[in-house]
């Protein structure tokens, strides 16, 4: 494993956001720069989505969905299983395998970053699996909380209507809104007029990234003070998920989707990355039960520098292998 | 010297994400209006830094009067009981114009 492929910018800023922190550098962010550069990096990602699927295949693009809903809806059962067995309560097994069926673009737009680096090709059609993965983990997160909370007999009708809401919630969500919106419009505007808006969506785009992994990494160093509160199991189970959705993504990237080394590198990270931008405050409103501080110190504070640090590469590595 | 009226000022430190149920509430309530700010901080959720929807607080402030406070407190608690971690502070407070307060 050659480790000097992690010298990328994105990987980098990364670092030194969470090496600022640990610092304790007085380094810090407008407080709504991050939201502002997410909102441009889903565009950004979308629109690159929409105008290389106007040139793909149909039942390609379909395969790639119907591979995503098995992996959103799969991954978070496995998840919820594991914290189970490791006597996590059941509310709290809920919400975090909610966050690990969904995805983060962040760490999906870090292994780009890495493919480009080494000028290694990869499918469209990861872009398309992003947006569908978002919500169907935020569904199965619903449904188990229900289940363990069993029905308490009058207040079931309000559940009722809240759980509507909180479904119409995960499908409209900002970060589908905006990565289906674009795809999209990518999909149906002609080359010429998307000529206008690509320097600022493309050209500036790796830069932008740069950006909001710098202050990801100072949120991510935050976090590790309440690495204590979560515990040893939690911490871990932070490390060893990934690894598992890694693994599902690989064997669903490989064997049944056939897609080339970058393609298999995209989908790995799909099933290894846990949401923090679009899953907890669906947790928030869905199972307010459930411990913010588990889901977010997880997601954020283990998986997405684990990811981004060490699961990138040794990803790659197996896949590699694999191929060879 | 200035007529002032006594009314209750109810502060609310909760997620950002619970914006809609809180205004829901003093809607419900005859309030004509209330005051939302962006908050950061610590508490039994967690680091609240701000920075990222799921980790963003708010500041909600709705002033009422006497006779309706313990209403709308009735329905501030549901939200906790349902688990939601919030916090709630009353205070006393005086306005200069208590006919501005309800719809």
């Amino acid at each position: 494993m050659d480790l000097s492929n992690l010298l990328i910018p994105a990987v980098l800023f990364f670092a030194l956001g969470f090496v600022a922190q640990m610092v304790r550098s007085d380094l810090k962010f407008p407080p709504e720069l991050a939201k502002a550069l997410s909102i441009y990096l889903l565009i950004g990602i979308g629109l690159k989505g929409g105008i290389e699927l106007s040139h793909a295949d149909l039942g390609d693009a379909l395969n790639a969905v119907t591979a995503a809903l098995v992996l959103g809806f799969s991954l978070p059962i496995f998840a919820y299983l594991i914290l189970l067995a490791g006597r996590l309560d059941k509310l709290n097994a809920s919400a975090i395998a909610a966050h690990y069926g969904s995805v983060s673009a962040g760490t999906f737009l870090t292994a780009i970053a890495y493919l480009n680096a080494q000028g290694i090709a990869y499918e469209s059609y990861p872009v398309i699996m992003l947006a569908i993965m978002e919500s169907p983990a935020i569904i199965v997160g619903l449904m188990l909380a229900r289940f363990s909370r069993g029905s308490g007999a009058g207040e079931d009708d309000a559940r009722e209507n809240h759980m509507g809401e909180l479904l119409r919630d995960a499908f409209t969500n900002g970060s589908v809104m905006l990565l289906f919106g674009a795809m999209v419009i990518g999909l149906v505007v002609k080359p010429d007029s998307l000529a206008t808006i690509t320097p600022f969506f493309s050209t500036l785009f790796m830069g932008v990234l740069s950006l909001f992994l710098l202050e990801m990494g100072m949120e991510a160093g935050k976090r590790i003070s309440d690495f204590r509160r979560a515990g040893l199991f939690l911490v871990s189970f932070g490390v060893v998920m990934p690894l598992i959705g890694a693994a599902a993504g690989i064997l669903v990237g490989h064997y049944w989707l056939g897609f080339s080394e970058g393609g298999v590198l995209l989908v790995a990270v799909l099933g290894a990355s846990a949401s923090y931008i679009a899953v907890p405050p669906a947790m928030r409103l869905a199972i307010p039960e459930a411990n913010p501080s588990f889901y977010l110190t997880l997601s954020l504070g283990v998986t997405f520098p684990f990811n981004v640090l060490v699961g990138i590469p040794l990803y790659h590595y197996i896949i590699a292998r694999l191929a060879a | 010297m200035t007529q002032r009226y006594p009314m209750k000022l109810i502060n609310i430190v909760a997620n950002a994400t619970l914006e809609e149920r809180l205004v829901g509430i003093a809607d419900r309530h005859g309030a004509s209006g209330y005051t939302v700010l962006d908050a950061r901080g610590a508490g039994s959720a967690g680091l609240q830094t701000g920075v990222l929807e799921g980790g963003s607080n708010i500041l909600f402030m709705l002033a009422v009067p006497e006779s309706r406070l313990d209403e709308v407190l009735a329905d501030v608690e549901r939200l906790m009981k349902r688990g939601h971690h919030l916090a709630a502070f009353i205070t006393d407070t005086q306005v200069l114009r208590p006919e501005k307060f309800s719809a």
